[in-house]
């Protein structure tokens, strides 16, 4: 039986057809693997530096956003863009004094505190305050911790100071000023002067200074701005300079 | 190029003894070709090296076994029957046997596995036990009862081990 048995088993065989149809398959399956691999690593490499790259810009972005806004406003009329990290990443001049101020400062990437420290000691600010400048700080987005932190400390930096003045004001009032070319100080002045006088331009008010526009003012008004609050619609805040 | 002829070598040394398991198991030639895939496709994967070229036929045939077992089991397949693509014989001899290998194929699955393994590859009745994960008694007593059936059927005298 054995032998029968092996015969019959003998007379099976895989057809060369079979055989053919599974090399071509076997190949075929393992085909797809082989690229997929090459393709892969170095589209996962790919994805991470991208992943990387999204990370760090959306990190950096996040950084330089400002928070804040230090407004100041004499002769020349600027901006510090503070980050929620207290660090000013921008200086934006509204007007040529300004523009040239903001060159000349380097405060980019200081804390605030030494930002306006310096700003303050500038050979530009100390000879327009005496030359009789009016000095207006302001603070937008102060209805924030940090906003709040910052009108404090520009308080503190005016007290004894004659001819200046600090208030706040809420980024949306900032927004509009920006649209009307205008620093926040100017801008609030020039709400404050267009009750007296709807014909004045925001172009008018940015190329006045803030000793002028003061003056102007109290002659609208007819009474001196010492004793008053000074102007401003916003939340004005903190101290109050020695009016003229 | 080196897994191609690998592949080839395979195919050419174990295709015959791929396509005797099958045809002990399966009467689909289409399910054949599945088998043959499977089989050759896990031997191109496999890293590890034979130990002999007897480690690897007995590897062959293992997988092979394995294969047709977990195709029978398919739920798919014990619940449908293909519409089209009905099986198409891979040769016109294909499905023409010897009464002597009908009378095997006509045998239970469990004794024609024990029949093919013992008679044909040559395995003892403990190498069988492991290749098909029984009781060495189990595969003595499936050997005896499948020469038994077998001589009933064809009349022929047992000179079996």
């Amino acid at each position: 039986m054995e032998d029968k048995l092996r015969r019959a088993f003998d007379s099976v065989h895989a057809s060369p057809r079979l055989k053919a149809e599974t090399r071509r398959r076997v190949l075929e399956a393992l085909e797809p693997s082989r690229p997929r691999l090459r393709v892969f690593r170095p589209a996962l490499g790919l994805a991470a530096a991208c992943l990387a790259l999204l990370a760090f810009l959306g990190g950096y972005r996040f950084y330089i956003a400002p928070t804040a806004l230090i407004s100041v406003d004499i002769t020349p009329s600027l901006e510090l863009g503070v980050n929620l990290f207290d660090r000013v990443v921008s200086v934006t001049g509204y007007n040529q004094d300004g523009q040239e101020l903001a060159q000349q400062l380097e405060v980019e990437g200081l804390p605030y505190t030494q930002a306006v420290d310096a700003l303050l000691a500038s050979d530009t600010v100390t000879r327009c305050l005496a030359q009789d400048g009016y000095l207006s700080l302001g603070v937008a987005q102060s209805d924030t911790a940090q906003g709040q932190r910052i009108l404090d400390y520009l308080s503190r930096c005016t007290v004894g100071m004659a001819n200046a003045h600090c208030y706040g004001m809420g980024m949306d009032q900032a927004q509009d000023a920006h649209d009307l070319g205008l620093s926040c100080g100017k801008y609030q002045a020039w709400l404050e002067l267009i009750q007296y006088d709807p014909e004045l331009t925001p172009e008018e008010v940015s190329s006045m200074t803030m000793a002028q526009i003061r003056q102007l003012l109290e002659e609208y008004s007819g009474q001196s701005l010492s004793e008053g609050k000074g102007y401003g619609q916003g939340d004005s805040h903190g101290h109050h300079g020695k009016h003229e | 190029m080196v897994e191609e002829a690998r592949l080839a070598r395979a195919i050419e040394e174990y295709g015959d003894t791929v396509q005797r398991i099958c045809l002990v198991h399966l009467k689909n030639q289409q399910d054949t070709q599945d088998i043959f895939q499977t089989v050759f496709l896990k031997y191109t994967l496999r890293r590890e090296p034979f130990h002999s070229p007897a480690h690897e036929k007995a590897w062959i045939i293992q997988v092979t076994l394995n294969a047709c077992r977990e195709l029978l089991k398919s739920f798919f397949r014990s619940r449908t029957q293909p519409l089209e693509g009905l099986p198409e014989p891979a040769d016109p001899g294909a499905g023409v046997y010897s009464p002597v290998l009908e009378a095997v194929l006509a045998l239970p699955q469990k004794y024609r596995d024990v029949i093919y393994l013992h008679y044909y590859e040559g395995y003892s009745a403990p190498e069988i036990g492991v290749i098909l994960r029984k009781n060495t008694n189990t595969v003595y007593t499936l050997l005896a009862r499948a020469r038994d059936r077998l001589k009933q059927e064809l009349g022929g005298e047992d000179d079996g081990r």
